[in-house]
């Protein structure tokens, strides 16, 4: 896989190492390992974002992850506003 | 960006020894942001990152599966939790010259039931007994965990296991940053 978002390796009993690329979903963070060939199972592009997504997030809209920690993060910002005065 | 390296052994000098598996899940580490931690800065909340996950097991060897998981849990809140490492950050560092972490970090809880509200399995692996795994991720790629408190939810990361058939320990080893 060019272009990878990580790597991933196990050693099995018997000395055998078996290897994969990754890839990081960018709307839900998952990792999916690039096992085998079926775009079915390893997810596909996001052409709003362009990046790569995981099967699950194939039939939802793009909102991509990093603009859902900054929903997070604003949101405990605004409580944490009512409860410590803006601390 | 400081960068750290926790295993789930008391060797560094904090957390609870390890704990046997059942077939339920038991938490080997996890970390969050939180105002529960805070050793070195105060209650300021950081994003971290999980960038490394190793994992084995340490028990007599056998044929048994074994499931690993990372999930996006509430960490943290009003109670005690058992095996907290964050007063004694800063002997996880990797680099000696940055500081502790300000997130809230366990090692073999005891009590899964302080990590709560599961909203997601970002992570998951099946494996047999004997073997080893690594993941590493490229720069981008990383596990995130927002720079949220308990209260707000979704805070943190927790790494798991279990198994149906062994009952022994299992061996952790996460390497994080925090923003």
């Amino acid at each position: 896989m060019t272009r990878a978002g990580g790597y991933a390796c196990i050693f099995d009993p018997g000395g055998v190492r078996t290897e994969w690329d990754t890839h990081t979903c960018a709307h839900c963070n998952t990792v999916i390992h690039m096992r085998n060939k079926k775009l079915d199972d390893i997810g596909g592009l996001c052409r709003q974002c362009m990046k790569p997504i995981c099967r699950g997030c194939l039939d939802n809209g793009c909102t991509p992850f990093e603009r859902k920690l900054e929903m997070m993060e604003a949101r405990d910002r605004f409580r944490r506003s009512l409860i410590y005065g803006g601390s | 960006m400081a960068n750290y390296s926790i295993a789930n052994t008391t060797a560094a000098g904090a957390g609870q020894a390890q704990q046997n598996l059942t077939s339920t899940y038991k938490t080997l580490v996890a970390v969050a942001a939180s105002t529960l931690g805070g050793a070195t800065v105060g209650s300021q909340l950081r994003r971290g990152k999980i960038y490394d996950i190793l994992i084995g097991t340490n028990g007599t060897p056998a044929d048994n599966v074994l499931e690993f998981d990372v999930i996006r849990a509430t960490i943290g809140a009003t109670v005690t939790v058992a095996g907290s490492i964050s007063s004694v950050s800063s002997n996880y560092l990797i680099d000696t010259a940055d500081t502790g972490f300000v997130a809230y970090a366990l090692i073999n809880s005891s009590n899964e039931g302080n990590i709560t509200a599961v909203s997601g399995e970002p992570w998951y692996e099946g494996l047999n007994q004997r073997a080893t795994y690594r993941w590493v991720a490229n720069p981008g790629s990383e596990l995130v965990y927002p720079a949220v408190s308990s209260a707000t939810g979704g805070n943190g990361l927790a790494l798991r296991a279990r198994s149906p058939g062994y009952t022994g320990t299992a061996t952790r080893n996460i390497l994080f940053q925090e923003q």
